[in-house]
Order: C-alpha cells, then sequence, then structure tokens
C-alpha cells in the first residue's frame, strides 16, 4: 500500500474566547490559566492518498473552513499532528487580493509570493487572465470586482501555479456555470496529473459531481468519511431531518451541540499537548540562559560607556594611593616655607601676584624695579627674619616678599603637552592662518623685525622702556627689549572656547587672584590674562 | 541562538524572493500618485530644505559646523534618518499589513520585514549618489575613511532588521505597539545628533546621548565622510552598539518564532 499523501491524526483545533482586548494580553504571557476556548475541531483522523479527490461537507458552523485553513498549512493545529506531502495552495473567496492594486498587479504579487520567477509569471499570466475571464477589468483594481470575479481571479492563480493539493474553499459557489464547467474541466486535469484536490462546500450536489470520497464534519468532528454515494445519502437524510425541526428544536440542536464545543479550561489535558509542552519547557530554558547572557553583556557594556577611559581606570584602582599624595602635592603648589639653604639653589621663583616689587633694602623698603607676573628669579638666600628672600633677576640683586613668591624644584617645573598649533582656534581670526610666521620671528633683530614685516601701525615705547612694536590691523604687537624681539603680545583672545580651559588646567603658575596663567611648553612659554583677553608668547 | 541563526539564514535563502517583492512594491508604491517616482526624492528634498533653513541659515546663522558647511554636515545625518524612519514605521507594520495576503499561502513571515528594507533601500542608495555628488560640487575631500561606511551599513541593516522583527511581531499581536512606535520615532529624530552635534552638550550628557544606537550610526556616517575617526576607535560605544543589536535581534527573533505560525488567530 502506498503512503497517504495528506495524513492527519487527532488533530483538534481550539480557539481562545476573549472577552477583552487585555485577555490576549495575559494569555500571551500566560497569566491566564482560566480562558474560554471552543473548539472548532476535536480529534480529526484521516488519510488521503495521491491522486484523490474528497469533498468536504457540512452545515455552517461545522468547521469547514477551519479544516481547510489546517490542510492548507495556514493555521497550525492545536494539538495532534499532520503530515502533508507536497505544496497546498488554498483558493478562498477572499483570497487574499489586495484590494486596491489592479487585477494583473495581483497576479504578479501572488505569483511572487508563492516564490515564482519573473519569466515564469510572464509566462503563466495570459493563461491566468484568460481563465479568469475578466475582459478590461483585469486592469482595474480589485475593489471595482464583483465577489464572482474576485472568486474567479483567486481560482484562476490558484490552479495555475501548480500546486501539489489544491484546497478550495467555498470559492466556486460563486461563479456562475460557465465558470463551473471550466472549473471542473480543471479539476478533471488536475486528477489526471495524479493531483490531489479537496473540496469544500454546503451544495451537496457539486460535491457529489466532483469528488470521489466525502468527509462529513458536524460541529467540529467526523461524522461520517467514505465513498460518495454512501456519505451522500446518509447527509441527504439529515439535513432534511435537520430542515424539519421547527426554527426552536434547530436551535436547540445546535445550541447544544455548540456547548459541547465550548470549555472553560479545566478538563482535557490531552497527551500529546503535554508532551509538546514538556519540550517546549527544555527548549525555553536554553533561550533564558542564552538571553540573560547577552542582557549581561548589554549591561556591562552600558556600563563601560559610563566610565572614562576604563583601563586607566582600572589601573588607577590597583595603583591608587601611592598617586593621591603625589597629585596633591602638585596641585597644592603654595609657597615652600622651610627649604634648606641647598634646596634653594636648585630652585626657581615664580612671581604669582600680578605685579611685585624688588626692594634694595628691606627696612626703608626701596624699590629697584617692578616685576610682572610669570618673571622667573634666581633665588639667592632666605631672609627669615621678615619673610623675604634675596632674589637676583636680570643682573639686579634685591629682596621680595615670600608671598609674591612660587619656588617650583626645576625638575618639577611641568612641561605641558599642549603646542601653540592647538591654539588656533582661540585666536583671532585674522593671523590664525598666518601665526606661525609671527612666531617664528621671536628671537630676531628689531631691525629685521621692521624689514620682513608689513603694517606696522605704531611703535612705542612702555614703562618700563621697552619698545613696543604694534600691528593693530592684525591684533598683535611684539615686545622688544635691547633691540630684540622677545615677546608677541596677541589680543582680542577667544575666551568662550574650550581651549581656554584647558591652559589654565595645564598652567604650571596662576596668579593669586586666579586672572593670570602661565603655561610652559617645549619652546615657549605662554601668559594668558583672562582680563585683558590677550596672550603673550616668548621663547624659553 | 538555533532560532537566531535560523531566522538569519531564511533571508540569505529567500533573498531573490525578497527582491523581487521589494522590487515590486517600490513600482506599486507611487502608481497610484501622479507624480509617481519623483515623490521618493520630492520628500526628502522639502525636508532638507526645511531643516536647513529653520536650524542652518535662522538658528546657527550659517556658520560652518565642525569645520565643515552646515548644510553638507545636515545631509550626511538627514540621509540615513531619511532610510531609518520610515523603515521602522513601515516594517513595524509589515507583518500586520500583510497577514492576509501571505496567510493563503506557505511563505516565510520572517522576510516581512526584510522586504520593508530592501524596498526602502532603492530610495536610500539614491539619496546616498545625491549626497555624493553634492559633496563634489562643495569640494569636500574624501579620504580613506571612508572604507568604513560599508561596516556602517552593515551596522544599519542589522539594527534596522533587529528592530523590525521584533516590533513588526508585537505590533501584529498588540496594535497598540504601532503607535508607540510612530511617536518614538518621532521623538528619536530629536533626540539623535542630526540637527545638532553631540560636542554642542556639555561633556556629562555625551554618554547618554550616546546610549541611543541611532547616534552611533549617524556619528559614523559623519566619521566616514566628513571627520578622520576609525569606529574602533571608540570601541565601548562599538561594543555597546553590538550587544544592544543583538539582544534586540535574539529576543525579536524568540517572539517571532514562537507567535509566526498563530499570527491569524491573533487578529
Amino acid at each position: 500500500m502506498e503512503n497517504p499523501i495528506v495524513k492527519l491524526t487527532n488533530v483538534s483545533k481550539t480557539y481562545n474566547l476573549y472577552r477583552k482586548k487585555s485577555d490576549i494580553l495575559l494569555d500571551m504571557f500566560s497569566f491566564n490559566q482560566k480562558k474560554k476556548t471552543f473548539s472548532a475541531l476535536k480529534n480529526i483522523s484521516f488519510e488521503v492518498f495521491k491522486g484523490e479527490t474528497i469533498g468536504i461537507i457540512g452545515i455552517n458552523g461545522s468547521g469547514k473552513s477551519t479544516l481547510s485553513n489546517i490542510l492548507a498549512e495556514i493555521a497550525p493545529p492545536t494539538s495532534g499532528e499532520i503530515t502533508v506531502k507536497g505544496d497546498p495552495s488554498l483558493v478562498a473567496i477572499s483570497a487574499g487580493l489586495n484590494n486596491f492594486v489592479t487585477g494583473r498587479e495581483n497576479i504578479e504579487l501572488k505569483c511572487l509570493m508563492h516564490g515564482l520567477k519573473k519569466k515564469e509569471i510572464e509566462e503563466i499570466t495570459p493563461a491566468i487572465i484568460d481563465f479568469a475571464d475578466l475582459g478590461d477589468f483585469i486592469d482595474q483594481p480589485i475593489k471595482s470586482y464583483s465577489s464572482g470575479m474576485k472568486s474567479r481571479l483567486g481560482f484562476a492563480i490558484s490552479v495555475h501555479v501548480q500546486p501539489d493539493i489544491l484546497v478550495v474553499d467555498e470559492a466556486l459557489s460563486v461563479g456562475d456555470n460557465t465558470f463551473y464547467q471550466k472549473c471542473t474541466d480543471k479539476f478533471d486535469e488536475f486528477k489526471a496529473q495524479g493531483k490531489t484536490i479537496f473540496f469544500i462546500s454546503h451544495s451537496l450536489p457539486q460535491v457529489q459531481s466532483i469528488s470521489d470520497k466525502i468527509l462529513w464534519l458536524n460541529f467540529g468532528r467526523v461524522e461520517l468519511f467514505g465513498e460518495t454515494k454512501e456519505v451522500a445519502e446518509k447527509y441527504k437524510k439529515f439535513t432534511s431531518w435537520f430542515n424539519s425541526l421547527s426554527n426552536k428544536e434547530k436551535k436547540e440542536y445546535r445550541y447544544e451541540k455548540l456547548r459541547n464545543q465550548i470549555s472553560n479550561g479545566k478538563e482535557e489535558p490531552v497527551l500529546t499537548k503535554r508532551y509538546a509542552r514538556h519540550r517546549k519547557k527544555n527548549h525555553s530554558k536554553h533561550h533564558i540562559v542564552q538571553l540573560s547572557i547577552l542582557l549581561l553583556l548589554f549591561l556591562f557594556s552600558t556600563f563601560l560607556m559610563f566610565i572614562e577611559n576604563p583601563l586607566q581606570a582600572l589601573d588607577n584602582s590597583f595603583n591608587n594611593k601611592g598617586d593621591e599624595k603625589l597629585v596633591s602635592q602638585v596641585e597644592k603648589g603654595e609657597p615652600v616655607q622651610e627649604l634648606s639653604p641647598e634646596d634653594i639653589l636648585n630652585m626657581d621663583g615664580w612671581i604669582i601676584v600680578n605685579e611685585s616689587s624688588i626692594y634694595k633694602n628691606i627696612d626703608t623698603r626701596e624699590k629697584v624695579e617692578d616685576l610682572a607676573f610669570g618673571t622667573k628669579v634666581n633665588i639667592l638666600e632666605e631672609e627669615t627674619r621678615q619673610n623675604f628672600y634675596k632674589v637676583e633677576v636680570n643682573g639686579i640683586s634685591g629682596y621680595l616678599s615670600k608671598n609674591d613668591l612660587l619656588i617650583i624644584d626645576q625638575a618639577e617645573q611641568i612641561t605641558s603637552d599642549l603646542k601653540i598649533e592647538d591654539f588656533i582656534d582661540i585666536f583671532p581670526r585674522r593671523i590664525s592662518n598666518s601665526y606661525e610666521f609671527f612666531i617664528s620671528l621671536l628671537g630676531s633683530d628689531l631691525e629685521e623685525l621692521r624689514k620682513t614685516t608689513q603694517g606696522i601701525t605704531n611703535e612705542y615705547l612702555n614703562d618700563d622702556g621697552q619698545l613696543i612694536v604694534e600691528y593693530s590691523y592684525e591684533n598683535i604687537a611684539y615686545i622688544t627689549d635691547n633691540n630684540k624681539v622677545g615677546t608677541l603680545q596677541i589680543n582680542e583672545i577667544d575666551f568662550n572656547n574650550s581651549v581656554i580651559e584647558e591652559i589654565m588646567n595645564e598652567a604650571f603658575i596662576k596668579s593669586v587672584d586666579g586672572t593670570l596663567y602661565c603655561l610652559s611648553l617645549e619652546n615657549y612659554y605662554v601668559y594668558l590674562d583672562s582680563i585683558q583677553k590677550e596672550m603673550k608668547i616668548s621663547l624659553r | 541562538m538555533k532560532t537566531v541563526l535560523n531566522t538569519i539564514k531564511q533571508q540569505f535563502l529567500y533573498f531573490p524572493l525578497i527582491l523581487r517583492v521589494a522590487l515590486y512594491e517600490t513600482k506599486s508604491k507611487y502608481q497610484m500618485h501622479f507624480l509617481g517616482i519623483l515623490w521618493q526624492f520630492i520628500n526628502p528634498l522639502l525636508q532638507v530644505g526645511v531643516y536647513w533653513f529653520v536650524f542652518g541659515v535662522g538658528i546657527r546663522n550659517g556658520v560652518p559646523i565642525e569645520g565643515t558647511p552646515f548644510f553638507i554636515w545636515l545631509l550626511v545625518g538627514l540621509i540615513p534618518w531619511f532610510f531609518i524612519s520610515p523603515t521602522i514605521v513601515q516594517g513595524s507594520n509589515s507583518i500586520y499589513s500583510k497577514i492576509n495576503l501571505v496567510s493563503k499561502m506557505k511563505f516565510p513571515v520572517s522576510i516581512l520585514p526584510s522586504i520593508t528594507i530592501m524596498s526602502n533601500i532603492f530610495g536610500f542608495l539614491i539619496t546616498l549618489l545625491i549626497l555624493a555628488v553634492v559633496m563634489i560640487v562643495y569640494g569636500i575631500p574624501v579620504n580613506i575613511y571612508i572604507l568604513q561606511l560599508p561596516y556602517y551599513l552593515v551596522c544599519l541593516f542589522m539594527l534596522l532588521y533587529s528592530i523590525t522583527i521584533f516590533t513588526s511581531t508585537i505590533s501584529a499581536l498588540i496594535r497598540d505597539f504601532q503607535l508607540l512606535v510612530q511617536t518614538s520615532m518621532r521623538l528619536l529624530f530629536f533626540m539623535t545628533p542630526i540637527l545638532w552635534s553631540v560636542n554642542e552638550f556639555p561633556e556629562r550628557y555625551h554618554t547618554i546621548i550616546q546610549l541611543n544606537p541611532f547616534a552611533y550610526i549617524v556619528n559614523g556616517f559623519r566619521d566616514s565622510l566628513l571627520n578622520s575617526t576609525w569606529f574602533y576607535e571608540d570601541w565601548r560605544t562599538t561594543l555597546y552598539f553590538w550587544s544592544l543589536t543583538i539582544l534586540i535581534l535574539f529576543l525579536g527573533a524568540l517572539l517571532h518564532e514562537n507567535y509566526k505560525n498563530k499570527f491569524v488567530d491573533y487578529l
């Protein structure tokens, strides 16, 4: 005996009856254990062999359409097993046509979705159009079709995509005789090719004329399955009995049967179902493990996002303590009070007030010279008596108040990694292109400066006797000393830029009032004045 | 893991089918309109115009941003977004809108989101070409960093598929979700650094902005075309992006696998 092409064993299909929308949600997370269900099909078993035409018959609500969906493998059965060998194709009245596009495009789309290639589609389209016999309507949107037209088109497409199993659900009941004749011819053709057809209808004469066997469904159960003649006779008897009932009796009969189909979810755990659930549980355990691994990875990566420089942070947590001490010492930057004479010789003093004075004599306070912020002095010795240092600067020696000085070990003097290039953004626009040229002139002679540059607008001596060469068009000036170009002063520095902050952080000395900063670069000293908004650059 | 791999395998297995249906969809999409395929360009063009006028000319006074003319800078961010946003909104609806059609035949439902992505890719590629022309006109130099653009495209497709397989499954079951997706996309447009730059925010907000996976994509496009940064230089964000994408993909594929046969029952 050959193998059956379609085999159903104990197939049941139950639908959940929800009262509210929220019940669906609860059901999805399977919280709702006590639910009302409706068994559209219950324990259906039958076998169908190659080349058979099966008629499925039954009154309204007997589960015919549900069975057709299961046969076409559109909806899975709730429990039980179904094996179908080959490609099923379903023809129904509302056969999944797109209402807004034309018939021709629907043919293309449906064929595409059945996996046909463009060329194949072009080949079968004329045959489909011819079979559907829609005339000019083929280029009209589906919404203008009559129900007969729709079902004709649906049928035509379904039979032309070469299915192995054809499931026809009520589709022919809307067609006229001519079309019906066409279809039966097509069925005969299919039969000759050895294909299996399921023909679903509640019209007995139609079923009788087409089928080899009939399956009679009654309220979700197989009433009878056998040769056409035998089943047709019994079904005829049943319908005439049913029709002879009074309306009230009919209603009662239906009600009785329907009540059997509805359950409140208390009984029934079918064996097959339990088996399925067990397997599923094992499956979902794997999923939960994998999911939690992924979730952990995600949380870890999120956590990483919030740590600046994770590798460094890790490193720091190991060698934390030593570093901290060092940092705090550097940051404080207070004048060192007690120093031995040998220490002092290795150290530089830096003026950290806006202006300080150097005195010849401590007692008379006789001034020798004023010193600006950021001037470097050599410390000769400590004058403990009155909190003064004896210092030497530019060949002049004198006394300087300890409070005006910051003493830094030469070895510890921090050189910043910043470069002049980093400042471009804060320079005024006019010199941002040519700043390199202006800086290169530092250290040259005054004469050379006058020769090589254009646009000098003013030259004057300042209070300290230095010659200032001004380029007001470029917003810069040079400060010269003894005919040497010593310092470049850039005005109108843009203080609304993050570079400023960086400079302030990198500065190795700050004025006590926090307005002046001095930065030591590889070859230059950079002074920043936050009040005047100017920057001075001089060679080291 | 098997479920996820299977889902991905299906995308490749049915790739010709995806391509054919997507082509058909793009063709038929604009057929009802008189201007037809032109709408594919009119729409983004109008939007770019308005954003450029309001944000570039108006709020920014036409000042270049990060050394690039604002118009170009905006375009590089907006073009991926013009692809992302409709794809996610339509993709979330892809199962629901097609289930009637698809349920009457044997059809791999998991490729429906891919079809949406694919049918939007055509327009996206064309706008990318336009962008290339505009960049040449503006004289923006192209450097070696453009080589990482394919990487970001892969990121983009992976993220889009992960999100759409997840959202399309949920919104087929719970219709409210579709509305949520639409609203979120509208909000995300402003939460993603498209009209503004991350650097304009104080440092402490940078990380929070980067938690948005679309920010990774948009910044990635700018890094490839305008700036000079490799994607692995910010390996933390890269790690974060991929772990998030894979997590969503995993959730989406599992959920889809669970419900793929039951969609008909839930309608």
